[in-house]
C-alpha cells in the first residue's frame, strides 16, 4: 500500500512542483533538490556546493535518495522536475553520509586544537551531525605538508584539505587568476601553486572563507583569536565605493578579522583584501584620545573638550570676522552620511561658504568589485549639499593658504600634509587651524586645534554606495578614550554660533537628514536593515 | 495575590527544671569526659601535614612533556570552560613543530574555584590539577601565576603517546615543510 503523501502544489509553467521528505515545494525549473531542500527548509549537507560558484559534485556529501531512482544521487547537481519525491535523511543515506565522513576524516589530523577554522569547521559540524563518531581506522596517517606558504597572506595546511576544490574554483571564476590546480590524482591528489605564482590576487582572502575546513588560513588572523570568541557585527567596508557587505569580528573591543557577509546586490559572497585588511590601520595607526591644542609653542598637549570647543569656536570666531572668504573648510567622503549631514549644517551655522570635498582615486575600477574611487561616501557628500568630491576645488583653498589669502581652516576627516597637497609649514602658519580627525595625522599635529573623532568601527553611520545604495555601518567598539563621533563633535562646535540642533543619537540624525533629503523619503535605520536600501530614483 | 500563612507550632513553655540550664550543662560535660578517653584526630597543622587522596583538586598547572616542549597549543577550550574566567591567554605561532603555543598563559587563583573543568577539557592533557593548596601572596598582582609560574609548579609529565611527535622530529618536520608541487609523495 503506498504512503498516504500529501498532495503536489500546482506549479506554473517555469516551475516544477516536488516532495522533499514530505514537505511539498515548488521552485523554479531548473533548481537543484539541494536549492529546492533549502527553500523547504531543509539543510543537505554539502561539502564542495557553494552558492557563489560552478557546481562540481566531488564530495557526494549531499547524497539523497528519489523515488524510483536506484542509486543515491548528488542534491546539489540533480536538477528537480516535476513530481519528484526526494527523502534525504532515509537508512541508505544516512549510512551513505557516515561513509562519506569517515573516508574525510581517515587521513585527518587531529589539529582541532590548533586550527583556526574549529568551531565553524564544516567537518566538526557535520561529524557531530551525521558521522558515527567513531573511528575504525588504526594505522599510520597518511601525511602532507603543513603550514605552507601558499601565497601572500595565505597558508595551506594539506593534510586539513578535503579536496573539495572550492578554493581552485573561486580562483578560476571569481578573481580569474587561476593560481590554484590540483595536482596529482587519487589518494595522491594535492592543491597547489603553479612553480613562481603564489596564490596572490587582490581577492585571495575569499579562497579562507569559501574553504569548509582549516586548510586554507589567513595570515595576519592566524591565532589571533578563536570564532567562537568573535561577536559578529554586521556593517559595511569603508574601502572603497562598492560598501561591500562585511562581518566585523570583534573580541574584548578588538576587530580580529573582517570576514564578507553575503548580498547578492553589492558584493555576492566576496570582499577584496585590501579591504578585508582595513580594519588593522584602527590599531596600527597613531591615534589621539583627547583634544589637544598647539597654542605658541610647538607641541601639542591635550586638554578638555570643553576647553578644546571652545578654543576652536573662537579661532573660527576671529577667522570669519575677518572676512568670509577668509574661510575654508575641506571635507572628507569617508565620513558618513550623519557626519556629512551634521557637518554641512555646521558649516552653515559657523558662516563657512567655502568648501571643498577631498577625493581619493587609485587605480581602476577592476572585474569584480574594487572601485578607483577609494572614497566610501562620495555620494552621501553630494546628496547633503556638501558637492561631489573636487581636486581642484581642494587644491585652489590650498594655494589660498599658501599664499595666506585662507586665514582660517577647517579639516573634517583629511590629511593634506599627509597626501602630499602642502608643506607642513604653510599650514602650521595659519592663524586658525582646526582639524578633526580619528588618528594623529601630520594635519593634527599641525592643527591649532585638533579634535579626537572615532575611527571606523567605532562609529554608527550609514555609507552611500557608487550605485546609490545607502547601507549602515554598525558600531563594533566601544570608542577609544575621549573620542567622539564626527557629528556630534561639528554640532558642539557650532553650538557656540547659534546651531541649535541636539541629536540623541546617529539614527536620529539620519532620519533629520531623511526628512530633508528626497532621495532619502522614508528611509530609517530600521528600513535600510542589513543589506542597505536603494536611494529613490537610483 | 494574597499571601497565605502557614500555622506554626511554637515550642510549649519549658519546664522548671530546665530553665535551671543543668540538664543541658551535664549533658554537654558528659560528651567532652567521652572523648577524653577517645584516639586523638586533631592535627598539628603546619608542622603536620594531611595526606592528600589522588584526586585532590588543588591549583591548576602547566607541564611540559618528555622532550621539554609545553604542552599547551592555546587552544582556548580551558579559558572558554572555565566557570569564573580565572585563566587569560594570548596563542603565538611558533615556526617549527606544533604550529602554535600559549605567548601568555595567565591564571587568576584569587578567581579559580579548583573545579578541573580546565583539566577535563585540556585536548592536550597540559593543564593539570596540582595538590597545591596554600595560596599565600601580598597583593592581588602576586595570585595572577603567568606562564613560567605555572610550568615551574607543573614540571615534566611523562606521557607516552606522542601526538606531535611526527611534527617534532626533524624527518616528519622537513616533510611538513616540503612545498606543495613537489610534495606528490
Ligand atoms: S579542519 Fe576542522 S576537523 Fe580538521 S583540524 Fe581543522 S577544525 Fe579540526
Ligand atoms: S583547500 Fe579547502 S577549499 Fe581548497 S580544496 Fe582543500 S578543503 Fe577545499
Ligand atoms: S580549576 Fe576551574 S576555575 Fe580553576 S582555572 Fe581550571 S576551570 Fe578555571
Ligand atoms: S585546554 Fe589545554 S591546550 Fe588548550 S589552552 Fe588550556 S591548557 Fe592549553
Ligand atoms: S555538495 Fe554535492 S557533491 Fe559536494
Amino acid at each position: 500500500m503506498p504512503d498516504p503523501t500529501p498532495p503536489l502544489p500546482p506549479a506554473g509553467p517555469d516551475e516544477v512542483a516536488l516532495l522533499i521528505d514530505d514537505r511539498p515545494v515548488v521552485v523554479r525549473k531548473g533548481t537543484t533538490v539541494l536549492r529546492a531542500a533549502e527553500a523547504a527548509g531543509l539543510l543537505i549537507p554539502h561539502y564542495c556546493y557553494h552558492p557563489g560558484l560552478s557546481i562540481a559534485g566531488n564530495c557526494r556529501m549531499c547524497l539523497i535518495e528519489i523515488d524510483k531512482v536506484p542509486k543515491l544521487q548528488i542534491g546539489c547537481a540533480t536538477a528537480a522536475t516535476q513530481g519528484m519525491v526526494v527523502r534525504t535523511a532515509t537508512p541508505r543515506v544516512k549510512t551513505a553520509r557516515e561513509g562519506i565522513m569517515e573516508f574525510l576524516l581517515i587521513n585527518h589530523p587531529l589539529d582541532c586544537p590548533i586550527c583556526d577554522q574549529a568551531g565553524e569547521c564544516r567537518l566538526q559540524q557535520y561529524e557531530a551531525a551525521y558521522g558515527a563518531g567513531t573511528s575504525r581506522f588504526t594505522d599510520e596517517k597518511v601525511h602532507w605538508p603543513k603550514r605552507y606558504d601558499i601565497g601572500r597572506s595565505v597558508v595551506f595546511d594539506a593534510e586539513r584539505c578535503i579536496k573539495c576544490t572550492r578554493c581552485i574554483r573561486f580562483c578560476d571564476e571569481i578573481s580569474k587568476s587561476r593560481e590554484l590546480a590540483l595536482f596529482q590524482r587519487g589518494d595522491h591528489a594535492i592543491i597547489g601553486t603553479f612553480p613562481g605564482k603564489p596564490l596572490d590576487n587582490p581577492y585571495s582572502g575569499n579562497t579562507v572563507d569559501v574553504c569548509p575546513v582549516g586548510a586554507l588560513t589567513w595570515k595576519p588572523f592566524r591565532f589571533k583569536a578563536r570564532v567562537w570568541f568573535l561577536r559578529d557585527v554586521p556593517s559595511a567596508c569603508a574601502g572603497c565605493a562598492r560598501g561591500c557587505n562585511v562581518n566585523l569580528g570583534t573580541y574584548r573591543n578588538r576587530v580580529h578579522r573582517m570576514t564578507p557577509r553575503a548580498n547578492l546586490e553589492v558584493n555576492r559572497y566576496w570582499m577584496c583584501d585590501a579591504g578585508r585588511q582595513s580594519y588593522a590601520a584602527l590599531t596600527e595607526q597613531p591615534r589621539f584620545e583627547r583634544p589637544l591644542a598647539r597654542p605658541a609653542t610647538d607641541a601639542s598637549e591635550p586638554i578638555p573638550w570643553d576647553e578644546a570647543v571652545e578654543r576652536a569656536a573662537a579661532l573660527l570666531r576671529e577667522a570669519v570676522a575677518a572676512g568670509a572668504d577668509g574661510v575654508a573648510a575641506i571635507v572628507s567622503a569617508r565620513l558618513s552620511l550623519e557626519d556629512l549631514h551634521v557637518t554641512q549644517r555646521a558649516l552653515q551655522a559657523i558662516g563657512i561658504g567655502r568648501v571643498a570635498v577631498a577625493p581619493h582615486e587609485e587605480g581602476q575600477d577592476d572585474h569584480l568589485l574594487l572601485r578607483r574611487d577609494k572614497t566610501p561616501n562620495a555620494r552621501g557628500a553630494a546628496l547633503v549639499g556638501l558637492g561631489a568630491p573636487n581636486a581642484g576645488r581642494v587644491k585652489e583653498i590650498l594655494e589660498d593658504v599658501s599664499s595666506g589669502r585662507v586665514r582660517g581652516l577647517l579639516v573634517v576627516g583629511e590629511d593634506p600634509i599627509g597626501d602630499g597637497l602642502i608643506p607642513a609649514s604653510d599650514l602650521r602658519r595659519l592663524p586658525a587651524l582646526v582639524a578633526i580627525d580619528w588618528w594623529k595625522s601630520p594635519t593634527v599635529e599641525a592643527a591649532g586645534v585638533a579634535l579626537p573623532a572615532c575611527g571606523y568601527g567605532e562609529w554608527e553611520g550609514t555609507l552611500v554606495n557608487f550605485e546609490g545604495r545607502a547601507q549602515r555601518c554598525r558600531a563594533a567598539l566601544k570608542p577609544q578614550g575621549e573620542t567622539e563621533p564626527v557629528w556630534r563633535i561639528l554640532a558642539a562646535l557650532a553650538r557656540p554660533f547659534g546651531f541649535g540642533a541636539e541629536y540623541a543619537s546617529a539614527s536620529a540624525v539620519f532620519d533629520e537628514a531623511a526628512a530633508g533629503i528626497p532621495a532619502l523619503a522614508g528611509m530609517s535605520y530600521r528600513s535600510l536593515g542589513t543589506g542597505g536600501a536603494k536611494l529613490k530614483g537610483a | 495575590m494574597p499571601v497565605k500563612g502557614m500555622p506554626v507550632r511554637r515550642p510549649q513553655t519549658p519546664g522548671l527544671l530546665s530553665t535551671t540550664y543543668l540538664p543541658s550543662i551535664f549533658k554537654g560535660m558528659w560528651i567532652t569526659l567521652r572523648h577524653i578517653f577517645r584516639p586523638k584526630v586533631t592535627m598539628q597543622y603546619p608542622e603536620e601535614k594531611w595526606t592528600l587522596p589522588d584526586n585532590y583538586r588543588g591549583l591548576p598547572v602547566l607541564v611540559k612533556d618528555d622532550d621539554g616542549r609545553t604542552k599547551c597549543v592555546a587552544c582556548f577550550l580551558c579559558e572558554y570552560v572555565c566557570p569564573p574566567k580565572a585563566i587569560t591567554i594570548q596563542a603565538r605561532e611558533i615556526t617549527t613543530g606544533v604550529e602554535k603555543g600559549p605567548r601568555t598563559f595567565d591564571i587568576n587563583m584569587l578567581r579559580c574555584i579548583m573545579c578541573g573543568y580546565c583539566e577535563e577539557v585540556c585536548p592536550e592533557q597540559a593543564i593539570f590539577l596540582s595538590k597545591t593548596y596554600n595560596l599565600v601572596g601580598v597583593s592581588r598582582e602576586q595570585m595572577i601565576f603567568d606562564k613560567e609560574k605555572l610550568l615551574e609548579m607543573g614540571g615534566v609529565r611523562h606521557d607516552p603517546i606522542r601526538k606531535w611527535g611526527r611534527l617534532l622530529d626533524p624527518v616528519g618536520a622537513a616533510r611538513a615543510a616540503a612545498p606543495a608541487s613537489e610534495a606528490g609523495r
